[in-house]
């Protein structure tokens, strides 16, 4: 990059210093010819952009005419005007000239506008232009703000992340969710970058003059297709001051070998360090020790409680509409709260606000279809996308001979969006959601599960400085079970959760420094524990239902970004939570001699409609730093208070559908989790290649578990089988990504170990004799290779490999005979682990060709999962036969899984 | 609510499509040799029973027995019923003896090197009768496959006051076996033979329940059990070819007794799957008085016992669809003079196929292999006390 030096050029007022005529033919010359000419007859510099010229013909000739009237005579049909300035003459569109200059140049009016930073001709890159930004106005010194929104260029669609900064000095941000950026920069001249991974960058020099906009609309860059990327921006993984964040971009993740050839953000997800399941097909993440409920997963705001379709083999995200996924471990911002671990932030797509679009993907298992277009053309905009899977499919593969062929298994889900530019300032966009997943049994019993949620969102620029957002949101699960094996216990039951709330959010740039954040949130929760009611007039089975559940939440937060130095920059913040839990409702009060249980209840009190039942709050304080040592590399500190007030029961190895959400109550605390992280992240740029080392203590206070055998279904006094009691988790975690070049990719280590401590006052409240234990998901060690070798541009092969300790299990540890057969006798919770999970996926990408323009895109992937085939064991379990006891594994996956995927743009 | 548990795990018999069982390689670490005692006092004048045994690490195929223990259980006002060992680790009452309905009753347990257990004190409980047993002969559904139709026994029953609520029951089975051929002779040696004094053409088999059969009715209205199933065996066997009997024994439990008997059943018996409830080992209600950290396994309970025994033979079922069917055996007699019978019985006797002496015809004997006149090995060759009811 050029470097350009800064320096002030003062016109001299009202006059042409160099006062002269030209006389020069016009015929048949292109305009940078005469420009030429007229630049060798006088003694001016002539600056200009080849852009601006249409293909013009003149006429006549010019016979010393007046330099001024000459310009005039050239520019104005090409709608050009002009700037003296010293001994240099700027030529410029209309729209770019200050408004003082009309279309031609006053001399009386010419101030030093322009801080000119070179004089030579190439001052201006051939074929940019030097953008104007802002107006000239004598009295502005010192800084002044560009911002705008950066988008793509064929759809229309904000660009989220991009990295737009200049480099000398370097000041640089990247822009929102919106696609908005702000940047706060000395005036004058500066080379403006705009930078986004598989996009042509944009280099635009500007002119800053004072507050103003520039949007910029970005190209593909055909040379950077199908280079698999996590993080989008290059430069920002080492800038920014949070740590424990990655960014998967979802156009980089097609490569991706997967099961059953679905592309799927999630499942990518966990290939990154500090993320991991329980085991295959398991959608319950555990992301740096925390339980599978302690993830907030939002879509464009909204909650999705259960993100898993057919128990967790599909994510319910039909990764066509997602354009990226933010997952945060760490360092969490105060807009985010209510959950422990993690949010796994993923955004839509918003709509081509051009021409219709579309895109759609066949798998074995589905077949998705996403369409997107102009509803008002750059104005407002659709998306549309629905996926489902063939018909029963996966029960094809079922033995003729198993009771279950009769049975059916089917999911479908739906989006929508609506966004909509009401001004330049305004916009607003609407998301809707809905899944639905359905099983019936070959009796006829049925099991049936649903998300619904929508969001409405409202941004508004109040200035260049100030961004305000409001977002509405109602999120919504439900469960129903149709049970009909014998007439006397025929029954329906039901689960539903639901929350709305509704947040009120501002970013306000103070300077190129310094940023603050504030909002308050507003979340009321209503949620239907359980009923079940006779189905027939033979069933026996009584009705009954669980009290209702509801509580509000309240949230207030500020946070300040401040750059102390320009290596050197910290993020305070502070989030306030209250939440209220509401009656109607019937509280037990137990006895304080023993455990908590049916027998030892003494009292209830009863508390009507609305009445506060318990009230919990506190602060969350987020605190984060980040210090640069040299130019490529940085190093982070953050600590995290978070609180979390609702709560998924489970007692299963994995996370089941049927798992229902808590809301904290009189007896079931809030769950607190603290963290302290610290991250060294170094970038070896020409390389493309990341590399960071993170490393993270966390203790869990209140954290959920069970006693021995709880059965969780239906609970009347749910608290009486609910254990809270503390935990630790700490690791390291180590990430090197190669983002450029034949092979790319990115390789993810992580030790880490996260451990429960359940010491309650009596017996039955203490786990392994109150003796700290390996949580479910303690996995010491785990590793993830994610890669991509390009043959050619139009094929590739790629590869995962993913290693893990196995995840301890209760094992049986000794035999003994009782009632007439032997019985087995099991280990202290968690004192030993299933064998090791090591798999090896391999892919082979096609693309179809890749002409810029053509009508449609289309891409093939052949992937084989588990390609060599091992067995690994999900879980292990006990069958007595005529008296004998018989250890059995289950595995899932245990042979290779080769699949097709095709998908087409068009 | 255990229904729902049902469906759950049926629907995820769909997921094992893509999965795979396979065998597990087990391996015992650390201590394996906990004291197991089980106990069960009932309100029948009888001779009741407490079993001491240790258990042992995965691979053991068989247990230690607790012997020379002190053992007796006394009841909420200091009555004692004493035990005494019988045969090692069997501790049986002295005399007959019987609970009380209603009565709280301790176990209490002295082993021979001193250290003391006891138990939780439990309510000796009420059972209601079984309303009706019933006996089905049923076709299996799929694929036609005549080795895959049962017998199936089923018990109803129902407590008009809504106590019981927990359920479990047991069952012993005895079937008579007949040979086709009776042989009415010894052969001593040579051509000498005596007569056969203890026939071996009709013999009983017996087999009891050795996995737990429970139920509970919470969550139903009524305190009522239909179509439970009790025992199931597949109809190819030989035990519905002369005559069937089935005695079938119903308990009571308590909520934790249930809650006992359930954990040992889902951890022991129940298929693994994605959502299995994790397992833990299961206490009992058998403690140490000396060490609260001793594992102790084991459970003593106390419940009033209904009981009834039914007949059936082969005709019962016929109306069902059953064909009744006899054994496949190539039983054709071979007659023998007296001076062969010498060297053919010594040339048969230690082979894979001896022989034994049908009856005298003529001159001569005529003989049949052993299995076609001798069940002795697949039963016992004396009638059942119960047998003639």
């Amino acid at each position: 990059m050029k470097r350009l030096v800064v320096a002030f050029i003062v016109l001299n007022h009202g006059l042409f210093a160099q006062e002269g005529n030209v006389s020069l033919s016009l015929v048949d010359k292109p305009v940078t010819q005469i420009l030429n000419e007229i630049e060798a007859q006088s003694s001016y510099k002539i600056y200009y952009s080849t852009d601006w010229f249409r293909d013009y013909k003149f006429e006549g000739d010019w016979n010393d005419v007046d330099l001024k009237v000459a310009l005039n005579q050239l520019l104005n049909p090409l709608d050009l005007g002009y700037i003296l300035s010293g001994s240099h003459i700027i030529v410029l569109p209309f729209s770019h000239l200050p408004e003082s200059s009309a279309n031609q140049v006053k001399d009386a009016d010419l101030t030093p506008i322009i801080h000119l930073t070179d004089t030579r001709n190439d001052l201006f890159p051939i074929n940019s232009t030097g953008l104007i930004i802002g107006k000239n106005n004598v009295d502005t010194e010192g800084n002044s703000s560009v911002a705008g929104y950066v988008s793509e260029l064929s759809n229309g669609e904000p660009i989220i992340g991009a990295l737009v900064f200049v480099d000398d000095p370097f000041i640089g941000t990247t822009t929102d969710n919106q696609g908005f950026y702000s940047l706060s920069l000395p005036q004058g001249s500066h080379t403006l970058h705009v930078q986004y991974v598989g996009l042509e960058e944009i280099i635009q020099p500007i002119e800053l003059l004072s507050d103003g906009d520039a949007n910029f609309e970005m190209t593909d860059d055909i040379v950077a297709l199908k280079e698999i990327t996590i993080e989008s921006e290059r430069d920002a993984n080492i800038n920014r001051v949070q740590l424990g964040l990655n960014r998967i971009d979802v156009k980089s993740i097609k490569n991706v070998p997967l099961v059953l050839g679905e592309p799927d953000v999630m499942k990518v997800a966990a290939t990154l360090p500090g993320v991991q399941t329980v085991g295959e097909a398991a959608t319950g993440y555990n992301v740096r020790g925390g339980a599978a409920d302690q993830n907030l997963i939002q879509i464009d705001g909204a909650t999705i409680y259960n993100p898993a379709h057919f128990f967790g083999f599909f994510s319910v995200l039909n990764s066509n509409v997602i354009k990226k996924l933010d997952l945060l471990k760490s360092s969490l911002p105060v807009q985010y709260g209510g959950r422990l671990s993690s949010v796994f932030d993923l955004t839509m797509i918003e709509g081509n606000k051009k021409e219709l679009s579309g895109s759609g993907t066949i798998s074995v298992a589905t077949a998705g279809l996403t369409l997107q277009g102009p509803i008002a053309k750059d104005k407002t905009s659709f998306v549309f996308g629905a996926r489902t899977t063939y018909s029963d499919w996966v029960l094809n593969l079922v033995p003729k001979s198993s009771d279950i062929r009769d049975s059916e298994a089917s999911f479908f889900d739906l989006v929508g969006k609506i966004d909509h530019q009401i001004d330049p300032n305004n916009s607003i966009s609407i998301t809707g959601y809905y899944s639905k997943d359905r099983f019936r049994l070959s009796s006829d019993s049925t099991f049936a599960y649903y998300n619904a949620n929508g969001s409405f969102l409202w941004r508004r620029n109040f200035n260049n400085r100030l961004i305000g957002e409001l977002r509405a949101a109602y999120n919504e699960y439900d469960f129903e079970i149709d049970f009909d094996e014998n007439p006397i216990e025929s029954f329906n039951s039901g689960y539903k959760v639901k929350d709305q709330n509704i947040n009120l959010d501002f970013n306000y740039f103070i300077n190129d420094r310094q940023k603050v954040d504030f909002g308050y949130q507003f979340k009321t929760y209503q949620v239907r524990p359980g009923s079940i009611k006779p189905v027939g007039l033979e069933s026996l089975i009584e009705s009954s239902s669980i009290d209702s559940e509801k509580a509000h939440e309240h949230s207030m937060y500020l946070s300040n970004d401040l750059d102390l130095s320009p290596d050197f920059s910290v993020y305070i913040g502070l989030r306030y939570s209250l939440f209220n839990a509401l009656g109607p409702g019937t509280v037990n009060v137990y006895s304080s001699e023993s455990s908590r249980s049916n027998e030892t209840v003494i009292d209830s009190l009863f508390f009507t409609d609305n009445d506060v039942i318990e009230t919990y709050h506190g602060p969350e304080l987020r605190l984060g730093t980040r210090y640069f040592i040299g130019n490529e590399a940085s190093l982070k500190i953050s600590y995290n208070r978070t609180r979390q007030y609702i709560h998924r029961l489970t007692n299963t190895i994995a996370v089941a559908p049927t798992d229902t959400w808590k809301l904290s109550d009189a007896h079931i605390k809030p769950q607190i989790g603290d963290q302290y992280s610290i991250g060294l992240f170094k970038n070896f740029g020409n390389k493309g290649i990341e590399a960071s080392v993170e490393g993270y203590y966390k203790k869990l206070i209140n954290a959920l578990d069970y006693k021995d055998g709880a059965d969780l279904s239906l609970n009347q006094n749910i608290e009486s089988d609910v254990l809270q009691g503390d935990g630790t988790a700490f690791g390291v975690e180590l990430f090197i990504k190669k983002k450029k070049g034949k092979f790319n990719g990115w390789l993810s280590y992580a030790y880490s170990r996260t451990f429960l401590r359940l010491n309650g006052e009596f017996p039955e409240e203490q786990i392994n004799g109150g003796e700290r234990f390996p949580a479910n998901y303690d996995k010491p060690h785990s590793f993830n290779a994610v890669t991509n070798y390009r043959l050619t541009r139009r094929y590739s092969f790629s590869g995962n490999l993913v290693y893990s300790t196995g995840r301890p299990i209760t094992f049986p540890i000794a035999k003994f005979d009782f009632g007439g057969a032997e019985k087995i006798h099991f280990s202290k919770r968690n004192e030993f682990r299933i064998p090791d999970y090591f798999r090896v996926d391999i892919g082979f990408n096609i693309e179809g060709n890749h002409k810029r323009n053509k009508l449609s895109h289309s891409f093939w992937n052949i992937s084989i999962y588990n390609v060599i085939g091992r067995k690994n064991v999900y879980s292990v379990f006990f069958e007595t036969n005529a008296g004998q006891i018989e250890a059995k594994q289950l595995s899932i996956f245990g042979a290779p899984i080769p699949t097709v995927t095709y998908h087409f743009e068009f | 609510m255990r229904a729902l548990n049902t469906v759950i795990s049926a629907i995820l018999l769909l997921l094992w499509a893509a999965a795979c069982v396979d065998p597990f390689e087990l391996e015992s670490v650390g201590d394996t040799n906990f004291l197991v005692v089980e106990g069960f006092l009932s309100d029948r004048a009888k001779r009741h029973k407490i079993k001491l045994s240790r258990s042992g690490d995965l691979t053991a195929d068989q247990f230690t027995l607790e012997s020379g223990a002190q053992v007796y259980v006394e009841d909420g006002s200091g009555a004692r019923i004493n035990y005494s060992e019988t045969n090692p680790g069997i501790y049986e009452t002295e005399a007959f003896a019987s609970g009380v309905v209603g009565r709280t009753y301790n176990l209490i347990v002295i082993l021979s090197n001193g250290s003391s257990y006891v138990s939780d004190p439990v309510t000796l409980r009420s059972t209601p009768p079984m309303t009706e047993i019933k006996a089905d002969f049923l076709l299996a559904t799929q694929n036609d496959d005549i080795d895959r139709n049962i017998f199936r026994f089923t018990v109803d029953t129902e407590d008009p006051d809504n106590l019981t609520r927990f359920y479990r029951w047991e069952w012993e089975e005895t079937y008579e076996i007949q040979t086709p051929l009776v042989s009415r002779f010894v052969w001593i040696e040579g051509p000498i033979i005596n007569d056969r004094l203890n026939p071996t053409n009709r013999c009983w088999a017996s087999d009891t329940s050795n996995n737990i059969i429970i139920k509970s009715t919470e969550g139903l209205e009524r305190d009522i059990i239909q179509n439970q199933t009790i025992h199931t065996f597949r109809s190819f066997t030989e035990a519905m070819r002369v005559r069937y009997s089935i005695l079938i024994r119903q308990m009571s439990l308590s909520e934790e007794s249930f809650r006992y008997w359930n954990q040992l059943k889902s951890f022991n018996e129940t298929p693994g799957g994605l959502f299995d409830i994790q397992p833990a080992s299961v206490v009992g209600n058998i403690r140490s008085v000396d060490n609260q950290d001793e594992v102790v396994l084991g459970y003593f309970d106390a419940a009033q016992v209904q009981e009834e025994r039914k007949f059936y033979t082969p005709m019962d079922f016929v109306g069902q669809g059953f064909i009744p069917t006899t054994d496949a055996l190539n039983c054709d007699l071979d007659t023998l003079t007296f001076t062969e019978l010498g060297p053919f019985m010594e040339q048969r006797t230690n082979t894979m196929n001896p022989f034994e002496v049908i009856d005298i015809i003529g001159n001569g004997v005529s003989v049949a292999p052993t299995i076609c006149t001798d069940c002795t090995n697949r039963g016992i060759n004396q009638e059942p006390e119960f047998w003639d009811e």
